[in-house]
């Protein structure tokens, strides 16, 4: 499966590795490695159309990375970022409409206090249903959509703009938020920026709603200076009180955004070395002229997209394609996927999946479904990844963070779930279920999340059809098999004496793998989940 | 590392994969820690204490809701019959404890402690402006901030400036992908599945876990040959550490410490309880036993001289809307005789003068009882502390039931002022960089600081 050239170029790659330890990745990453330029058709290679599909996607099958690589390196990237053509229309999460509404703080007062808790907590109850069901909708999505980029890209913005349910409380504002990443996450920065500075969530989340004229609240300015656009270094503390003075009377009802002039400061500030009567919009154009900006989304795009740790020259490069394209998203993914940076072999498997990327991909490339989105949530929760609920506002960081002693079991034990389903029934799944349907009728709490009574979504996890690969000729023996696998389904090559131990598995005793009956079955769904319980197999 | 002599009972694979790590030029901090952890704690039973005793702090979450009014009655205050017509408990039934206030019957193991001078009860704790929503005010208590503008757990913050030393400044992008200062997630265990968020911290991460077999690696059939390749596909040998990218080098490394720290706490902890199947027992969450296995775990885990600062256990069931009396009474006999094995147990390793417990509930129940023999979410209620480093006894005022506030207790202690006497007096750390100012500690320590 892999080009013949790839090999020696490995063998290199690892015996500096081995001999120079950690100064190799800077030594070995070739002077491509910062090219923006777009990747000749002529270098276009199988291992490289599969590294599209993990980084711009969630991974494809055997056969999606074959037609991915048929269409060559043009029309693959475009497959995947002029997804509009492809329709894909689910039906919205199942929510009550009820959290739609504003909470009627006038009816509220009206009521005598057992009747007002009783009404809060009724409420209380609907919003976390509410946000249950935006949680199951969203991983459907993630596993389903012909449109991976969509659901990548509103992942990516939901843990850059970051929002969570403690702290808003209102689902419905989330469920405008993600929405709004949608509709908003490939057109321009600046429109997206100024849009996240409108939504009720982050309103909320960042305390807008309380940045009055005569007592401003600097929460939003700040985060908006450091964490979404510029990054520390790049404005001072008074930068952040003339910001915050900018996006006073930026506030929203029960209709939405409202700007409320009579709380607004329209006074003279200084921002950035510019001076004038700046209103937030004005704020927003400020920062996106400083060169710091292009820089800051560069390297957070590159981080996401690419490596954790980009190079210097490589994020100045992006940031002047960013500038080029005048900030609009799309374009710029476009040159992104493209370049031979990209591509370069240096980043091949350089990000740890996170545990969304970890569940989806693995779905997806095994090309099984997630029927019990309930437990895959959970337990994407227990590997550190909670949707609508990111840690701080710093987002998710990712990285090597999401690698303990407890959440890699927890990801070898989710992988197998999802490759055995319903024979791992007493193992895992279903057994958490029933108990938290126990401890649900107890009224006992979960701690810190959600126990879900909502149980529109639990449905038995099927377990891995691998007949079709046990009656492929190509898949004879156990060689083929184990290379077959670790070939399509890792992005890092598998050491040779890992793959020795896997066929030697898959042989068994007998020293032979025959290709029949439910006990071949089971051995090769045992050799996936070996596979898919690796180091190897948590890199992208 | 190299003066590190590595006590180990597992195979002598160990020996040959940590000093393959050490040749590496930079070493995650986890690994070092890992190191230090083999070469500090000698897994088998009982071995040598480190030599800083450092404290411990054990917090046991009582969810749901206790009702405090039916856990240390007010019996001297005749506003409680009269609220309580079918649950109040009578004075001849009470476990006296003081003029006026006794325990529920249930709870005798609560009095054994009580009368051996090893727990504090706190009257009245609170907060203002209470929410009566478990999640919310759950995270309140697990945040120690009622306006929820913190994201991070008071533990988090803690074990973040324990660890690391506290330095704001370090929220930059630059400061997190720094590895090499990551906190050891060792240094706080929970016993449940998802994270508790009050252990939490902007850069701390517990190691949860319902079950130390969930640091396993499951196959369905029991496959010993799988397993076997499991292990070595994992780095068992440490042969693979050095191999590939730095990112591809930490995942081996990972893998292997997984697998060492897991038989670890497994060891610690006491193994499994292997069925006559083989197959683990899982005793039910909320079964009657649930926090009594949790607590003995936590002192295996402490006679084993983990590195951890602090547990975190929890025992579900309080909220109790309907036929409260019964479900109440088993328990508080959970708790109550939990607690005193606990603490005898401690006692009988010679480790109780490190550790310190703190009981909480996210809010107490309704003063006056409902009409299906239960009680609905209130506000104050009583907090308990365990150890032989309290001053025993009764702290804080009871709340007048003759002024509610809303038909509830109003408090009397914010429980922040509990958290603080706490990290001043016990973890030995500033309250203030935790809980930011303004809350003075209670003086419940035979320590604490005037």
């Amino acid at each position: 499966m892999q080009p013949c050239l790839k090999a020696p170029q490995r063998g290199l790659r690892s015996a500096a590795f081995l001999a120079v330890g950690l100064l190799a990745t800077t030594l070995a990453a070739p002077a491509a490695a910062h090219e923006m330029s777009p990747l000749p058709e002529a270098q276009w290679t199988r291992d490289k159309a599969a590294h599209l599909l993990r980084r711009a996607g969630f991974g494809g099958t055997a056969a999606e990375i074959d037609a991915t690589f048929a269409l060559g390196v043009e029309k693959a990237v475009s497959s995947l970022v002029d997804f509009e053509s492809t329709e894909y229309t689910p039906a919205p999460p199942a929510m009550s409409p009820e959290v739609a509404e504003p909470i009627d703080r006038r009816e509220m007062r009206s009521k005598d206090e057992e009747e007002r808790q009783k009404a809060r907590m009724e409420r209380n109850k609907l919003e976390r249903q509410a946000l249950i069901e935006m949680r199951l909708w969203w991983l459907e999505r993630m596993v389903e959509s012909p449109r991976p980029l969509e659901e990548k890209m509103t992942l990516f913005w939901h843990g850059h703009f970051t929002s969570g349910a403690r702290e808003v409380q209102r689902s419905w504002f989330l469920w405008e938020q993600n929405q709004m990443f949608r509709n908003k996450g490939f057109g321009s920065f600046r429109e997206l920026v100024l849009s996240v500075s409108r939504d009720r969530a982050m309103l909320v989340y960042l305390d807008n709603v309380r940045n009055h004229a005569r007592s401003p609240n600097e929460n939003y300015a700040r985060e908006l200076l450091e964490l979404f656009t510029l990054g520390t270094g790049n404005y001072t503390e008074a930068d952040i009180r003339a910001a915050a003075r900018a996006f006073t009377g930026w506030s929203f009802n029960e209709s939405g955004y409202l700007f409320r002039e009579r709380d607004h400061d329209p006074g003279p500030k200084k921002f950035l070395s510019r001076s004038g009567n700046f209103g937030g919009e004005d704020v927003i154009d400020i920062i996106l002229e400083q060169p710091a900006c292009s820089e800051f989304l560069a390297r957070a795009l590159l981080e996401f997209f690419l490596t954790p740790d980009p190079p210097k020259p490589l994020v100045r490069r992006f940031a002047a394609e960013i500038r080029k394209n005048r900030f609009a998203i799309k374009p710029t993914l476009r040159t992104l996927f493209s370049s031979e940076a990209f591509y370069d072999p240096a980043y091949r498997g350089a990000l740890i999946k996170g545990p969304f990327e970890l569940i989806v991909s693995t779905a997806r490339q095994l090309g099984v479904r997630v029927n019990d989105l309930i437990g895959a949530s959970r337990l994407a929760s227990e590997m550190g990844q909670e949707l609508f609920q990111p840690p701080n506002v710093k987002g998710w960081d990712g990285g090597e963070k999401w690698v303990n002693t407890a959440t890699l079991f927890t990801r070898y034990n989710t992988v197998g779930g999802l490759i055995f389903g319903d024979e791992n029934r007493r193992g895992r799944f279903l057994q958490r279920m029933l108990n938290d349907e126990e401890s649900n009728e107890e009224g006992a709490m979960s701690m810190g999340g959600v126990s879900a009574k909502a149980r529109t979504r639990v449905n038995p996890q099927p377990t891995l059809n691998v007949r079709d690969w046990l009656a492929d000729p190509e898949l004879a023996t156990a060689e083929r098999i184990v290379g077959h696998f670790a070939d399509n389904l890792l992005a890092v090559p598998l050491p040779s004496e890992k793959r020795a131990l896997l066929v030697s598995y898959l042989e068994g005793e007998s020293g032979r793998f025959t290709p029949r009956g439910k006990e071949a079955e089971q051995r090769l769904r045992t050799m996936l989940h070996l596979l898919c319980s690796t180091p190897e197999f948590q890199l992208y | 590392m190299s003066d590190i002599h590595f006590h180990t009972t597992r195979r002598d694979f160990l020996t040959g994969g940590l000093s393959l790590l050490s040749a590496a030029s930079t070493l995650p901090i986890f690994l070092g820690n890992t190191a230090t952890l083999l070469a500090q704690s000698a897994p088998t039973t009982g071995g040598k204490k480190r030599d800083d005793a450092s404290p411990i702090l054990v917090i046991v979450q009582l969810s749901g809701g206790n009702d405090g009014l039916n856990t240390v009655v007010p019996y001297g205050m005749d506003a409680y019959y009269q609220y309580r017509r079918r649950l109040a408990l009578q004075q001849k039934d009470l476990l006296k404890i003081a003029d006026g206030f006794g325990l529920n019957p249930a709870a005798a193991g609560l009095k054994e402690l009580f009368d051996a001078g090893r727990m504090s009860i706190v009257h009245g704790v609170g907060y203002p402006n209470p929410n009566r929503s478990h999640f919310v005010s759950t995270d309140i208590w697990h945040t120690a901030d009622p306006n929820l503008r913190q994201h991070s757990g008071w533990l988090g913050r803690y074990l973040d400036a324990e660890c690391c030393g506290s330095d704001p400044g370090k929220r930059d992008a630059s400061a997190k992908r720094e590895a090499n200062d990551a906190p050891d997630p060792l240094h706080g265990i929970a016993l449940m599945q998802e994270t508790p968020l009050a252990m939490m911290g902007e850069r701390f991460m517990p190691l949860s876990f319902g079950d130390p077999d969930d640091l396993s690696w499951r196959n369905p059939k029991g496959d010993a040959a799988a397993r076997e390749t499991w292990e070595k596909l994992n780095n068992i040998d440490g042969k693979f550490s050095g191999l590939g990218s730095p990112i591809a080098q930490f995942l081996q490394r990972a893998a292997l410490q997984a697998q060492v720290g897991a038989d670890q706490i497994k060891e610690a902890a006491g193994g499994a309880v292997a069925g006559p199947s083989g197959r683990r027992r899982r005793g039910r969450p909320n079964g009657p036993d649930a926090l009594n296995n949790q607590l003995q775990m936590v002192a295996r885990m402490i006679a084993a001289d983990l590195p951890t600062r602090v547990y975190y256990v929890s025992l579900g069931g309080f909220d109790t809307h309907s036929q409260q009396m019964d479900r109440h009474a088993r328990l508080l006999t959970q708790f109550g005789n939990s607690m005193r094995d606990f603490l005898n147990t401690l006692q009988e390793d010679g480790l109780l003068d490190r550790v310190l417990v703190l009981a909480f509930s996210e809010f107490g129940r309704r003063v006056q009882e409902n009409a299906s023999g239960g009680t609905d979410h209130g506000e104050a209620a009583p907090l308990f502390l365990f150890g032989s480093a309290l001053r025993p006894g009764l702290h804080g005022q009871h709340p007048d039931l003759r002024k509610l506030n809303r038909g509830d207790l109003a408090h009397t202690v914010d429980f922040r002022q509990v958290y603080a006497a706490v990290l001043r007096d016990w973890l030995k750390i500033k309250p203030e960089e935790v809980l930011g100012p303004g809350f003075g500690p209670l003086r419940l320590l035979k320590k604490s600081q005037a």
